[in-house]
Order: C-alpha cells, then sequence, then structure tokens
C-alpha cells in the first residue's frame, strides 16, 4: 500500500501565494544588488539537486 | 562509490555544459528566454501544487535491457551513468529539470553561462547516482521500500512545484525589469 501524503488546498493555496511574493521581493532585491545573474545561477544548481535526487531509481 | 558517483556526474556535465552554450543562442532574442521561463515556471509550478493537470514534458525512453546484459560492472555504470546523468532523455516526473536551461542561459556572460551549465549537469548527476545508491540500500533491506518511495515522490513533487513558483514570481520582477519598469 503506497501512504502519499497529501496536502491540504487551503495550505497550497498560501504556499502558491507565498512563493510568488518571496521569490518577487528576493529577485527586485537582487537586480538592486546587481547579483541577479549569480543568484539565478546558484538557483538552478540547487534546483537540478533537487529533481536530479528526486528521481526513483531504476537501475 | 565514488567512481559510481563520476559515471554519472562527468558525462552530465559535459552533456549540460554543451546544451548551455547552444541554448544561449537563443538569448540573443531579447526578453524571448526570461518570458518563456517565466511562463513554463508559472504554469508547471501551479501544476505541480495545486495538481490540475496530468500533462508532463517528458520522455517515456529506457536504457534497453541489452545495452547492459553480460558487461562487467564498470562498464553498465558508466552507461547508466551517460544516459541517466545528464536527464535529458529518460523519464522525468518533476517539471524543474526543463527550467534549468533557462536559468542558465540568464547570465549574459559567456563563462559564467559555461560553467554554471557544468556545475548544474555534474550536480544533477552526483544527485541522482547518489539517489540511486540509496534507494539501492533501501530496497536491499526493506522489501516494501519500492512502495514507499513511490509514495515519497509526491513529496518531491510539492518541492519542485514550490521552487518553480519561487522562480516564478523572480522572473516576473526579472522580466518587468528588463521592460524599463521600476522595482
Amino acid at each position: 500500500m503506497i501512504k502519499v501524503e497529501r496536502l491540504s488546498q487551503p495550505l497550497r493555496l498560501s504556499l502558491t501565494g507565498s512563493m510568488l511574493i518571496c521569490g518577487f521581493i528576493a529577485a527586485a532585491l537582487l537586480l538592486h544588488q546587481g547579483n541577479f545573474a549569480s543568484a539565478s545561477a546558484v538557483f538552478a544548481i540547487g534546483l537540478a539537486a533537487l529533481v536530479g535526487a528526486g528521481k526513483l531509481a531504476s537501475p | 562509490m565514488l567512481l559510481y558517483i563520476a559515471a554519472y556526474a562527468v558525462p552530465a556535465a559535459i552533456a549540460w555544459g554543451i546544451f548551455a552554450l547552444v541554448f544561449r543562442l537563443l538569448a540573443a532574442i531579447p526578453l524571448l528566454l526570461p518570458l518563456l521561463a517565466l511562463a513554463y515556471a508559472l504554469w508547471f509550478g501551479l501544476n505541480e501544487l495545486l495538481e490540475f493537470s496530468p500533462i508532463r514534458l517528458s520522455l517515456a525512453w529506457q536504457v534497453p535491457s541489452s545495452w547492459v546484459k553480460h558487461r562487467p560492472a564498470p562498464v553498465q555504470a558508466l552507461i547508466w551513468g551517460t544516459s541517466l546523468g545528464p536527464g535529458l532523455i529518460t523519464r522525468n516526473p518533476y517539471a524543474g529539470i526543463w527550467l534549468l536551461p533557462f536559468l542558465i542561459v540568464l547570465g549574459r556572460d559567456p563563462v559564467m553561462t559555461l560553467i554554471t551549465g557544468l556545475l548544474v549537469g555534474a550536480v544533477h548527476g552526483g544527485a541522482r547516482a547518489i539517489g540511486v545508491l540509496r534507494n539501492r540500500s533501501c530496497m536491499r533491506d526493506d522489501i516494501d521500500a519500492y512502495l514507499k518511495i513511490m509514495g515519497q515522490q509526491q513529496r518531491w513533487q510539492y518541492l519542485d512545484g514550490l521552487a518553480l513558483l519561487l522562480a516564478a514570481g523572480a522572473l516576473g520582477a526579472y522580466a518587468i525589469f528588463l521592460l524599463g519598469g521600476h522595482l
């Protein structure tokens, strides 16, 4: 039996809004400081780790 | 174990380095990549968190068993690593993978683009190899491990959705900035 933990819909909606706002504010600050390109590169490396580690084992 | 991780990370770094340089050609068109990235991150971030559509951008191809059958273990690891490490041609349940090319080429410096591409590939391949090794040891110790791993995929999908939405917010600000808006 697969146990899947599902988040409630109100929590998902509030997470959606929070993430969008946090991303917007963080980017605005980084653009002011001129660090947006470096930050997006670091974010890309983190995202690569997330999607790589999360995949199921085939071999 | 280190050699196994290297068998995934090195081909992935090379593949992503080349991919970054090729994809960078599209950056010559102003606003194209940031706006495409924004639309992609917003749509798939909402999709992964709110689960309103089963559509996934993923290939169903898998490494044929004839490629690895009757081969020595190091050759098998190299074949698996080269095929799975870059994450570009095999099944991928997380939409975040296709946001990476957009993020890599956001910087205007070609050297930085190449370095970011190499690092993204190496980290993706390395993380994938560590995931494979961890899952293998779980499956050896626990007969129900595969089912548990399947269940955990939902949690990873939420995390990927959150990361995509964070990126969507940031890309929205970046698009406004490029259009000359004051933030």
